[in-house]
């Protein structure tokens, strides 16, 4: 091992002098430029000072919606102090080349993620409300201690700092989740005015509806509460909901997904708590915790989590396996997304996937080759095109097919002449 | 403090406009016109430690498209946390800490992301190593995606102790963890990362000259 160290302390050195001479150079600080021309142009008090989040490319991302709600909630109730600020977005994946900022947050607008990307909202406090693919939310209002978000439909992940006076309400149709610093995820599903809670990190209360008393979920603790009454606290705050009110008299179903009991003092009889003995693998994955996920997912059966989970959960899980190392789960995950979701735009990227986990992991050129063939044809203008387009001719030639990957080459160059791979397509094809 | 003494060994040798003698007094005063909120104690808090904070980053991530996002999000994080500070002289140090965590926060992130993994084309050290050469450039693009591959811990550890070239001690008060946890995670980082980097011919002339160098 002392010979590896010797070489890494030497390899290290070559890093280090090669970033430092890219630091020193004409475009070495534009970092820090761009980075500063933010940091002045933010208010000068600490507590406002926004927390910086992406500037890259972003596709509409932030819609604003007058109509209507039901809803979740992060809510301070209002403090002297100036209130905090909170960005929207950029989404956290690019989809297209030009360069985006996220914008300033207004309370009150509506704003909802694109199908397959992430919203982040970041709060000058350093607290997130990361809305997932397609779910829809606002900030109703924010202080110095805290803000009150709606969501009107779908899942969103929060990540909330802990303060002294921290004051964060979630409302979610008829509920309301009191926070102070934790980490959970809560889903509301407005059809089936279904509320599902998952505590990753500290405790919130819940309330609303028919629960006499507040809840206390605490960590690795899953609420999932049905309401079917439509008359919805706090309505001042859902004002603009499309939801309608029904006749129906107030009640809370237990929900479908679950069926452990409640636990004790629990305020409503037919709510159900499901007290985990270890995180599901949703959780797991969004903890980062990768071969744990894959762990989990495989002990729930991996055949019957790929039959019933949908795309997103399943390109998800094919992360959580690539990450843990584990190819072949993932190439059994990423084929039944193409075989289940033929017409999703997901099942082309399982393609891709899958090519790049062929030449990457199993130096399979032919079949990485034939799986971003299939990538392009299937998405042609998607927006890994590029890097399948280079990763295709790379693969061809490495898999001996030479003509091939001249072909490859002078179709790349005519599309991306100055992609990154094409000093390699040009010394292909001038072969 | 160990880290603090790193951060300003560099402080003349780096790429800042500014390239002060850090006194303790300095921070000191700093601090506290911070928490006045001074407005141009901001600026000078910036202008003082960017370089740093972003040769952190730079380290431990290599070029990163959302660099210039993360380098003002250490920066945020660290006024927002001023209060917290308990010793102004360490100020430096606790930066580089912030950085670090600001650095593991966007590698979670990207791993998180099913999406963001597959724009690694647009991660190329394209732009922050235009001064160096194809060859160069290739085998810091292999370096970085090795890395990639290490677990995130493993790879602050490795990124730090190889690339920044800190002392055992160092890296362990920057990850805010024992020297035992570092020694365990460098142990893996690094037989992961000579295994990973010897299937990658780009590295091969690196590691192989390398040892020749250091033999010299």
């Amino acid at each position: 091992m002392s010979g590896n160290l010797t070489k890494l302390r030497a390899f290290g050195q070559r890093v280090r002098e090669a970033q430092d001479r890219a630091l020193l150079g004409p475009r070495g600080d534009d970092a820090v430029r761009q980075a500063r021309s933010l940091w002045v142009s933010t208010p000068s008090a600490p507590k406002d000072g926004h927390v910086a989040t992406d500037w890259r490319p972003w596709v509409g991302a932030v819609s604003v919606f007058a109509a209507a709600a039901s809803i979740l909630v992060l809510y301070a109730r209002p403090e002297r102090g100036a209130p905090m600020g909170f960005q929207v977005g950029p989404s956290e994946v690019p989809l297209a080349p030009e360069t985006a900022t996220g914008v300033p947050g207004v309370a009150g607008q509506w704003v909802a993620a694109p199908k397959t990307m992430r919203l982040p909202l970041h709060f000058s406090d350093g607290s997130i409300v990361r809305l997932e693919p397609s779910a829809r939310a606002r900030v109703v209002d924010v202080t110095d201690t805290g803000a009150r978000v709606a969501i009107e439909s779908g899942t969103v992940h929060a990540e909330i700092v802990h303060r002294a006076k921290s004051r964060w309400l979630v409302q979610a149709g008829p509920f309301e989740v009191r926070v102070t610093g934790t980490q959970f995820d809560v889903s509301w599903d407005p059809s089936r005015r279904a509320l599902t809670l998952a505590l990753l990190e500290g405790s919130v209360a819940v309330s609303g509806c028919d629960l006499a008393h507040p809840r206390v979920v605490t960590a690795r603790e899953t609420l999932n509460l049905s309401c079917h009454d439509d008359e919805l606290p706090g309505a001042e705050d859902t004002g603009s909901s499309p939801l309608r009110t029904t006749e129906a008299p107030p009640t809370i179903a237990p929900s479908p997904s679950r069926a452990a009991p409640p636990p004790s003092g629990a305020a409503h009889a037919n709510a159900t708590v499901v007290e985990s003995e270890k995180p599901t693998w949703r959780e797991a994955l969004s903890l980062g915790r990768y071969a744990e996920a894959l762990r989990l997912a495989e002990s729930a059966g991996l055949s019957s989590v790929c039959a019933s989970s949908d795309v997103g959960a399943l390109t998800d899980l094919s992360d959580a396996a690539r990450f843990a190392g584990r190819v072949d789960r993932a190439t059994f995950i990423l084929l039944e997304v193409r075989r289940r979701f033929p017409d999703d735009s997901r099942a082309a990227t399982a393609a891709f996937n899958l090519g790049r986990m062929a030449f990457d992991d199993n130096e399979a050129f032919a079949d990485a080759a034939l799986w971003f063939g299939r990538y392009l044809s299937e998405l042609p203008g998607g927006p890994l095109a590029r890097e399948a387009w280079g990763r295709r001719m790379e693969a061809l030639e490495k898999s001996g097919d030479h003509a091939g990957a001249a072909r490859a080459a002078k179709g790349y160059l005519e599309r991306f002449p100055t992609g990154p791979h094409a000093k390699l397509a040009r010394s292909i094809e001038s072969r | 403090m160990a880290v603090v003494s790193f951060m300003r060994s560099r402080a003349h040798g780096g790429a800042s406009a500014r390239s002060p003698c850090i006194l303790q007094n300095d921070d000191t005063s700093l601090v506290s016109a911070l928490l006045r909120g001074d407005p141009a104690a901001r600026a000078e808090l910036f202008d003082r430690y960017a370089p740093y904070a972003q040769r952190v980053l730079a380290r431990i991530l290599g070029h990163d498209a959302e660099l210039a996002d993360l380098l003002h999000e250490v920066f945020a994080r660290a006024l927002a946390q001023m209060d917290r500070l308990d010793d102004p002289a360490a100020l430096s140090g606790w930066i580089t800490s912030i950085a670090v965590f600001t650095a593991r926060e966007h590698i979670r992130r990207r791993m998180r992301s099913r999406w963001l993994r597959y724009f690694a084309s647009e991660d190329l050290p394209e732009v922050a190593v235009a001064s160096a050469d194809e060859e160069v450039r290739e085998s810091l693009r292999k370096t970085y995606a090795v890395l990639d591959r290490l677990g995130v811990d493993d790879r602050i550890a490795f990124s730090l102790r190889f690339i920044e070239g800190l002392d055992l001690g160092d890296v362990a008060a920057t990850c805010g963890v024992s020297l035992n946890t570092i020694k365990r995670r460098l142990t893996r980082a690094e037989k992961r990362f000579v295994a990973l980097a010897r299937r990658e011919p780009a590295l091969h002339d690196w590691l192989e000259r390398g040892t020749r160098c250091q033999g010299t």
